[in-house]
C-alpha cells in the first residue's frame, strides 16, 4: 500500500442533544491520541445534525416527559435507558445528570458552533456545549445562555448574541444538514473521513485508531 | 464533500436517531473491547 500523506481529515456529524455523541467524542479522541503519537496529522470539523428539530426552544419537563411525550416511550423504559446510557458515560469519564438536563431545541447550539468555526475555536465549544448540557443541566437552546457559553471559551459574548439573533450560520446550519442527507446519514455521531470513508456511531477507540491509520496509510487496509 | 461513502467499522456501533438512542443490553455492556472491525 502506497504512503502518500499522513494527514487525515475527519468530518463529524453530531447533535449536541445525543448522548452517543459525547460518549463517541471520547472514543474517538482517544484514538486521535494514538493516531498522533503513531505520527498521524489529523483535522477535525463538527458538522450539524439536528435529531429532534421539532423541539420547543423552552420545553417544560424533563428527558423522561420528553421521551415519553413526544417519542411514545413508556417511562419505566425511558427511565432504564437514561440509568443505562449514565452507567455507560461513566465509563468514559463523563457525569451524565439527566435529572438537571434541559431539554432543548439546538438549531441556535448549532449556529454557535459555526461562528466558533469561523474564528477558530469549534472543538473548544464542543466540548463546553457537551459539558453544559450533559453534566452540568445548562441550557443550551436560548441565545442569552449561549452567549455565556461562547463568552467562557473567549469568544465575544455581543458577536455571538448578534449572529445568533440575526441567524447568521442558519444556511451554514442547513447545508451540513443537507450533506448529511447526501451522504445518508440518518444517525449520529457519524465520522467521515477524507470524504470517502463512513463510520457510524460511538465505535471503540480500536476501530476509530484501524480506520484513522489504513486512511493515513500508516497501516495495510484491512480488507 | 461528495460521493457515496464506503461503510467501514462495527455495525452495531451505539446512535441516536429521530430523537432516540440505542441502548445496548446489560450483558453487551459487560463485554470488553467488542469484535473486530467489520466492513459492510
Amino acid at each position: 500500500m502506497a504512503h502518500v500523506s499522513n494527514s487525515v481529515k475527519v468530518d463529524i456529524w453530531s447533535d449536541i442533544a445525543c448522548p452517543w455523541c459525547y460518549i463517541g467524542k471520547r472514543r474517538f479522541e482517544t484514538a486521535a491520541a494514538d493516531f498522533a503519537a503513531a505520527g498521524g496529522e489529523l483535522e477535525v470539523e463538527y458538522h450539524s445534525f439536528e435529531l429532534s428539530p421539532d423541539t420547543p426552544v423552552d420545553f417544560e419537563g424533563s428527558e423522561v416527559d420528553f421521551l415519553v411525550s413526544h417519542k411514545r416511550l413508556a417511562p419505566e423504559q425511558v427511565e432504564q435507558m437514561l440509568a443505562q446510557m449514565t452507567q455507560l458515560a461513566t465509563t468514559e469519564g463523563l457525569s451524565y445528570d439527566f435529572d438537571a438536563l434541559q431539554h432543548t431545541n439546538t438549531v441556535r447550539a448549532h449556529e454557535l458552533l459555526h461562528l466558533a468555526k469561523a474564528k477558530g475555536r469549534q472543538l473548544d465549544l464542543v466540548e463546553r456545549l457537551f459539558a453544559a448540557y450533559f453534566e452540568e443541566g445548562r441550557h443550551i437552546g436560548r441565545v442569552d445562555d449561549l452567549a455565556d457559553l461562547a463568552a467562557e471559551i473567549g469568544l465575544d459574548r455581543d458577536e455571538a448574541v448578534e449572529a445568533l439573533t440575526s441567524g447568521t450560520y442558519r444556511a451554514d446550519v442547513d447545508a451540513d444538514k443537507d450533506q448529511a442527507v447526501a451522504y445518508g446519514i440518518s444517525g449520529v455521531p457519524f465520522f467521515v473521513i477524507d470524504g470517502r470513508l463512513g463510520v457510524s456511531g460511538a465505535q471503540e477507540p480500536s476501530v476509530f485508531t484501524d480506520v484513522l491509520r489504513e486512511a493515513a496509510g500508516l497501516t495495510a487496509a484491512t480488507s | 464533500m461528495s460521493g457515496p461513502l464506503e461503510i467501514v467499522g462495527e455495525p452495531d456501533a451505539p446512535s441516536c436517531a429521530d430523537g432516540v438512542c440505542e441502548v445496548p443490553a446489560a450483558d453487551e455492556q459487560a463485554s470488553p473491547a467488542g469484535p473486530p472491525p467489520v466492513r459492510s
